[in-house]
């Protein structure tokens, strides 16, 4: 234990890794606080289809040369998540339809195109990166550190803000517009924020593990608590410890990043489900 | 019992063994530490000495990448190759695979030692030259073998761009 304690100290001598867990806490928390929102509107693989989004524009910015590709990813992202979430009933493609499509369809351009226009010394090595997040969130700058700082803050300051109005639209968007919430425009809100935190996930848990990281803490919280307030707080505590570990136990045992902190929170899960068994089942 | 209950029992649960282990490996290393205390006050002065010369080696080593985990190792040198002004002159200690890169436009054969990531898809890595006349390939290992180099990272120009590398004293070939 106290070989691991040591080692640990050495390790937090090292800027980056404490740039890691700073981002690492700060991106699990915002996903956990909307994850509970999208589990609840069934719209739990929207991660998965804004992430492969994501990576369709991380290709165009790659093989445009753009030096910061943050300016062409995220407003695809976010025009992607706007279609996606704002399909109405009455749409010829249901939203689960749509999903499916905008996701393949980007991952499947997204990787034409770097094989094609890709100047990249190894290519295999920079999709795996961005599909599994091995070690991304390791290699931040000072730059990319106080940006997502920045929008970690954005996206929980307009949850605690609007966390009635996102509550009302959550689980009755009709009565909400009846009681004269502007049900679109929160959902049109939600969709933005969705999209800039899949765009900070990607750099801890890449584009193909997102979804665990929005939808296992709530999840896991669902399974203990049955208010919305305690289930929303229970699932950001979760988001954070599941990261922390996980970036923690990857670095120690030399693990990817992204799968470790997917592992932990699969842990978490069972933990939360044998709770809920034994104090008498869901109910 | 409610489900909070039943979660904050589980938690204690869950924690103790942490705690657990530390206090056994003390009870068991007390009775050790009597029965060894004779024979290490008679080696003392000569453990002193190997001490003192380890430990001047390990800090005449500023970035000893030997001593972190894989995944740590990666970090490091992916952060040393993006800010390397940080580390110019600084001695480097660094466990890989030796690689062999010979020019395709020169005779010249360049020489590295690579570090994989935690999922092998990606390697970062360093140049390196021998200090001294050495020739290729009597004076160097085949390739892929897994090599530790300490030395210094300098820098050199070629064709008009800066390179880094690090002239390695030592090389040591590991089984």
């Amino acid at each position: 234990m106290s070989g691991i304690v040591e080692k640990l100290s050495l390790y937090f001598e090292y800027p980056f890794v404490r740039y890691a867990l700073i981002v690492g806490v700060l991106i699990a928390l915002c996903s956990s606080l909307l994850g509970v929102t999208l589990v609840l509107k069934r719209f739990s693989f929207i991660g998965d289809g804004l992430s492969h989004v994501a990576f369709g524009g991380i290709a165009i910015a790659s093989v445009l040369n753009l030096t910061n590709q943050m300016f062409l990813v995220l407003p695809i992202t976010i025009l992607c998540a706007i279609l996606l979430l704002r399909t109405g009933q009455n749409t010829k493609i249901n939203g689960d339809a749509a999903v499916a499509m905008i996701s393949v369809g980007a991952l499947a351009i997204g990787y034409l195109l770097l094989n094609i226009f890709s100047a990249s010394g190894n290519l295999s090595g920079d999709v795996c990166t961005t599909l599994f997040g091995s070690t991304s969130i390791l290699t931040l700058s000072k730059a990319q550190v106080w940006y997502s700082v920045v929008l970690s803050l954005v996206v929980i300051l307009i949850f605690v803000f609007f966390y009635h109005k996102i509550f009302a639209v959550t689980f009755d968007e009709n009565f909400a517009n009846a009681t004269g919430i502007n049900g679109k425009a929160y959902n049109l809100l939600i969709a933005i924020v969705i999209a800039v935190i899949i765009v900070l996930a990607m750099n801890l848990v890449g584009s193909l593990l997102i979804s665990a990281l929005v939808i296992f803490p709530a999840l896991s919280a669902m399974r203990v608590f049955k208010n919305f307030k305690a289930v929303t707080i229970c699932s950001a505590l979760l988001s954070v410890f599941c990261a922390a570990l996980g970036i923690v136990i990857s670095i120690l045992a030399g693990t990817p990043v992204g799968s470790t902190i997917v592992a932990v929170n699969i842990f978490a899960f069972g933990f939360c489900f044998l709770v809920d068994k034994v104090s008498g089942g869901v109910g | 019992m409610g489900k909070k209950t039943w979660l904050i029992i589980l938690c204690f649960v869950v924690m103790i063994p942490l705690f657990g282990c530390s206090k056994s490996d003390e009870d068991e290393q007390s009775s050790q530490e009597q029965v060894e205390e004779l024979s290490e006050d008679k080696e003392a002065p000569q453990s002193q000495r190997e001490e003192s010369i380890s430990n001047e080696t390990e800090e005449s080593v500023d970035v000893d990448l030997t001593k972190l985990s894989s995944t740590m190792v990666y970090s490091e040198v992916y952060n040393i190759i993006m800010v390397p002004d940080d580390y110019i002159g600084k001695t480097i200690k660094m466990k890989g695979f030796f690689r062999v890169y010979p020019s395709l436009e020169t005779d010249a054969v360049y020489f590295a030692v690579v570090i994989p990531d935690a999922t092998a898809c990606c390697e970062q890595g360093f140049e390196f030259v021998l200090r001294g006349e050495h020739t290729y390939p009597e004076d160097y290992p085949t390739e892929d073998a897994e090599i530790e180099i300490t030395g210094v990272l300098e820098t050199y120009e070629e064709d008009g761009l800066e390179y880094f590398y690090v002239v390695a004293d030592e090389l040591v070939i590991l089984e």
